[in-house]
Parts: structure tokens; C-alpha cells; sequence
């Protein structure tokens, strides 16, 4: 998977975190050699790492005391895709609040357009030592409201 | 100082706004989790949504650690204890 960039969303008039993968044949399955479901899910998370640490010292979130934790993730399926299809992942979030945000993804194939899914993840943050959640730290905010869905379902916070 | 009525109502406000729930819900007695359906991700969210309307500090303070909120009416109860330590202090 490769992270492309930040660009304006066609659709919504956002912003949008773009990164593209490219099939390989151990993302099929053999019904049908289409990709399997489970995929879309380990995409998520492979998309959600790419972004973090094109933006955010990853390292050193792991080597302090905050865990990101995933509360919960979905995804629902539109289309198939085949072994040499080109998928374009495309990443906004909503309902950023003070201790969790959500992740929206769409999945489209690169040079057709059509989405062939659309998922969602919600993400929250803890202190490893005790277990307790915690706020989310400054620099994902600021990460997750530049590529703010624009929703009157989106509710969020603004942190001064 | 902000009326304990104003507080309370705008503690169900937020609930009801932030979470989609009928506000006929979010009433005193509602338990977070088994009436509202909130989990402790939502309830931890709500706190940090009203230290920042109230411009108090709740989480990693003492009276987090040794309070027990499980309704709506617990968490108002710590703000109107939280807002009136503020106005006592000098």
C-alpha cells in the first residue's frame, strides 16, 4: 500500500487522505478469486498506519505511554475486486470528540471510479500503564480534523 | 454563578445532541450504559465535552478517581461540585 497524499474530495468538497494498493493474488480467495472480505478490514488498519506515520512521530507514540486503540470496525461490500486491480482508499474522519474519533474509508477502483466499498473504524486512546482512556493527544486531533467530513451528522469539537 | 438547574439541563443537552438520543430519555435517573446504551468510550467523550463547556478539569483530577458515575445524574452531580469549587476558589 502506498499513501499518496492529501487532496480535495470530488463528492463532499473535503479533504481526503488517498492511498492506492495494488491486488496480489494473496488477497483473493478461491471463490471466485475475488478478495477476500477480511482484506478490506487489514486495509483499514494498513491505511490508518500509513497516514499516522506520514504525520505523526509514530515512534514515539509507541514508545510512550498512549495505546490507540480500535473500539470498533465495519465495512460493507458494493463490488468485487480481482488480483491486478489497483484499489484507491479513500480516508476522511467524522465524530471527533474529545477521547475518540471515527474513520471513514472508501474503496474504489483506481482508473473505473466505482466504489466497491465503504467501511468505517472508530478510534480511541488509553494510558497502557493503567488502562484508563484517555484524551486523544494534540497532534491526532489536529491529523483527524484535516480531513474532516463536512456532515450536519458530523459532530465534533474544536479545540482552541 | 450558573444556576444548578442550567447545569443539569445542559448536561442532557449534550447527551441527547452529541449521541443522537431522545432527550425524553436523558432524564436524572437514566444509568448511561443500560438506558442510554452508552459505552465507557461515549461516557469518557461526554466528560471531555463538558470540561470543555464548563472549563473544568475532571479527568486525572481526585474526584474522578473516587466517583462512580453511572447516570445522568451522577455526572451532573460532579459538575455542580466541580463548578462550585471553582467559584470558591479565589
Amino acid at each position: 500500500m502506498e499513501f499518496i497524499g492529501l487532496q480535495k474530495k470530488a463528492s463532499n468538497k473535503s479533504n481526503v487522505f488517498i492511498l492506492k494498493h495494488v491486488v496480489s493474488l494473496s488477497d483473493t480467495n478461491a471463490m471466485g478469486g475475488v478478495v477476500y472480505f477480511s482484506n478490506f478490514i487489514k486495509w483499514q488498519g494498513m491505511a490508518r498506519e500509513l497516514i499516522m506515520r506520514q504525520k505523526v512521530d509514530y515512534k514515539k507514540l509507541i514508545a510512550s505511554s498512549l495505546d490507540m486503540i480500535t473500539h470498533s470496525c465495519s465495512a460493507k461490500f458494493l463490488g468485487h475486486l480481482y488480483f491486478g486491480d489497483v484499489v484507491r482508499l479513500e480516508v476522511q474522519t467524522k465524530k471527533i470528540l474529545p477521547t475518540s474519533f471515527v474513520m471513514v474509508f472508501e474503496y474504489l477502483r483506481d482508473g473505473g471510479g466505482d466504489v466497491v466499498a465503504v467501511g468505517e473504524q472508530r478510534v480511541t486512546f488509553a494510558n497502557r500503564e493503567n488502562g484508563e482512556l484517555c484524551r486523544m493527544p494534540q497532534e491526532i486531533f489536529d491529523l483527524a480534523k484535516q480531513v474532516e467530513l463536512e456532515t450536519q451528522d458530523a459532530k465534533s469539537v474544536n479545540r482552541s | 454563578m450558573m444556576c444548578e438547574d442550567r447545569i443539569a439541563t445542559d448536561v442532557k443537552k449534550l447527551l441527547s445532541s452529541t449521541f443522537k438520543l431522545d432527550p425524553n430519555l436523558v432524564n436524572d435517573n437514566a444509568n448511561l450504559k443500560d438506558d442510554l446504551g452508552l459505552d465507557s468510550v461515549d461516557i469518557m467523550d461526554s466528560v471531555g465535552l463538558l470540561e470543555e463547556q464548563f472549563k473544568i478539569k475532571l479527568i486525572g483530577s481526585s474526584d474522578w478517581a473516587s466517583t462512580t458515575i453511572k447516570t445522568v445524574g451522577d455526572l451532573t452531580a460532579l459538575i455542580k461540585k466541580k463548578m462550585s469549587e471553582k467559584i470558591r476558589k479565589p
